[in-house]
């Protein structure tokens, strides 16, 4: 690892004298563009904080789409990446497969779900699914294979079998890294978020910006913005708390 | 009783296969304790892995009490030379690991692992992770792991080539202690002279590649007090370096 990562690095405080800093720049935007009618940083603020807004709700939506998507990516990518990168010989087979489909930027899929699979909530959250999948999938099967042969020796030499191997080697020795692909994941998930919801559907963020947009709401535009920022940031902090948790062990190994 | 008849091994995964063992014939009694040594590279290494059971024998056989391999992987213990610990498994994660697969409950498991980290003078790591220990720690923890499941069949892969002098001379004491109070079989690999000396009651000379047996030395003077500085200690290490260097010049 380049960057030691220190306590203090992400904390509550940083992120909100972060979005400050943003607000402040915002502001001097706002000053500088003369002649269209955008909102100051405070008008952005009350949108997002009147109670009972739409841009809860919509935040909500949206908010469901990525943890299903992020849960069904996990649950079917890490067991399948750790398989094939033990299995040498099965993998050969899927790899070509793998590399063939992996580079395709899942979003051009957008049109082909919607018309096999209509376009309900289903295939918005398959969309974002599938790009979450392949990092996964591929993180966590080079993570399997780069495991050293002496951790393999140990655990048999302890009368372990395959499931003990997998529960108590292979799991925990990847999920640092599978919890590295998941945070830039977090990224690639949000902009397929905006995507799928901004076609043929009537809500999530995605749909209040272009919604909003459409109608010279300027106003609850930006406020849908800072939604997906903030979104994504609750997301990130989420991940980092269930990895500090689960494998904090591999967190300080730099610093000694 | 642990026999090895007619041993050797093949590894086959380059596109040329490399004989690392041949024909290895040896009978070691419980109570008994070897050290292997050899040129580096004679399979050593490979001859532990074969009785381990994680290698199976290309040819010849091993049987301990008269049964195969598969039916007494249980009493074997392997102590690995990078010690084997999982840095995401606490001190007494680790120690207890192989109880568990073993489905011993976890209040015994713990008990069982306590009493050993306490003998061994480790009794207050339990919650330490591996990253944390020192050399000479980390070894204990290796030991302790592999003491706990009470084998009948030690095994060790130069254990302790990676700690200073002073710390390797404590632990091959606390090695002599624990030989002393359990009737175990223990199989050392090592490549230094002094260390088989100390800790060989019999000492397995292999040549180089393939590793033979060329000789098994008997040293009855091991283990006892102050044996580092006796002439027999000398003119066994002595001995042992002469026939080394016969081995490397062939």
């Amino acid at each position: 690892m380049l960057f030691k990562r220190r306590k203090g690095n992400s904390t509550w405080r940083g992120k909100l004298l972060a979005a400050l800093v943003i607000a402040g720049l915002w502001q001097v935007l706002v000053w500088s563009v003369d002649g269209i009618n955008l909102p100051s940083s405070w008008q952005v603020i009350q949108a997002m904080t009147e109670p009972g807004d739409e841009l809860w709700q919509h935040g909500l939506i949206s908010a469901r789409r990525i943890l299903i998507s992020l849960f069904v990516a996990l649950v079917l990518g890490v067991p399948a990446g750790l398989y094939l990168g033990r299995n040498p010989r099965v993998d050969q087979v899927v790899a070509p497969f793998i590399y063939l489909t992996y580079p395709i930027p899942k979003i051009v899929f957008l049109p082909l779900i919607f018309v096999l699979m209509g376009l309900g909530d289903a295939s918005r959250v398959l969309l974002i699914t599938l790009t979450i999948f392949y990092q996964i999938l591929v993180s966590a099967r080079d993570a399997a294979r780069s495991l050293p042969l002496e951790a393999v020796y140990s655990i048999r030499s302890l009368g372990g079998g395959r499931w003990a191997f997998y529960r108590h080697v292979l799991f925990p020795y990847s999920l640092p890294k599978v919890f590295t692909a998941l945070r830039i994941s977090i990224g690639t998930a949000s902009a397929v978020l905006f995507f799928a919801e901004s076609f043929a559907t009537s809500s999530g963020l995605g749909y209040l910006i272009m919604d909003s947009w459409g109608q010279f709401d300027y106003e609850k535009m930006i406020a849908a913005i800072a939604g997906m920022s903030l979104l994504g940031l609750l997301l990130y902090s989420a991940v980092e708390m269930v990895e500090s948790w689960v494998s904090g062990w591999s967190r300080t190994t730099e610093d000694r | 009783m642990l026999e090895v008849r007619e041993l050797g091994y093949k590894y086959n995964h380059s596109q040329r296969p490399v004989q690392a063992l041949e024909r290895v014939d040896f009978t070691a009694q419980p109570g008994e304790s070897w050290a292997v040594i050899g040129p580096s590279g004679c399979g050593k290494s490979t001859l532990l892995y074969l009785l381990a059971g994680l290698l199976k024998p290309t040819y010849g056989e091993i049987s301990f009490h008269g049964r195969e391999p598969e039916q007494f992987r249980h009493e074997i213990a392997l102590i690995l030379q990078g010690y084997g610990l999982f840095p995401w498994k606490t001190v007494l994660d680790n120690i207890t690991l192989g109880l568990r697969i073993r489905r011993v409950p976890r209040g015994e498991a713990r008990e069982r692992a306590q009493a050993i980290m306490e003998e061994l003078g480790i009794g207050d790591l339990a919650e330490a992770y591996p990253r944390e220990l020192s050399g000479g720690q980390k070894q204990r923890v290796a030991i302790a792991r592999s003491l706990v499941l009470q084998p009948k069949l030690l095994l060790m892969d130069e254990p302790f080539s990676a700690l200073d002098a002073l710390t390797r001379e404590k632990m091959q004491n606390l090695l002599l202690k624990i030989w002393q109070e359990r009737t175990l079989i223990t199989i050392l690999v090592t490549h230094s002279i002094e260390e088989a000396v100390i800790l060989g009651r019999k000492i397995m000379l292999l040549s180089s590649l393939p590793g033979r047996l060329l000789e098994v030395v008997d040293n009855p003077g091991m283990g006892s007090p102050g044996y580092r500085s006796t002439t027999e200690y000398l003119d066994l290490a002595n001995y042992l370096r002469k026939r080394l260097e016969e081995t490397n010049a062939l």
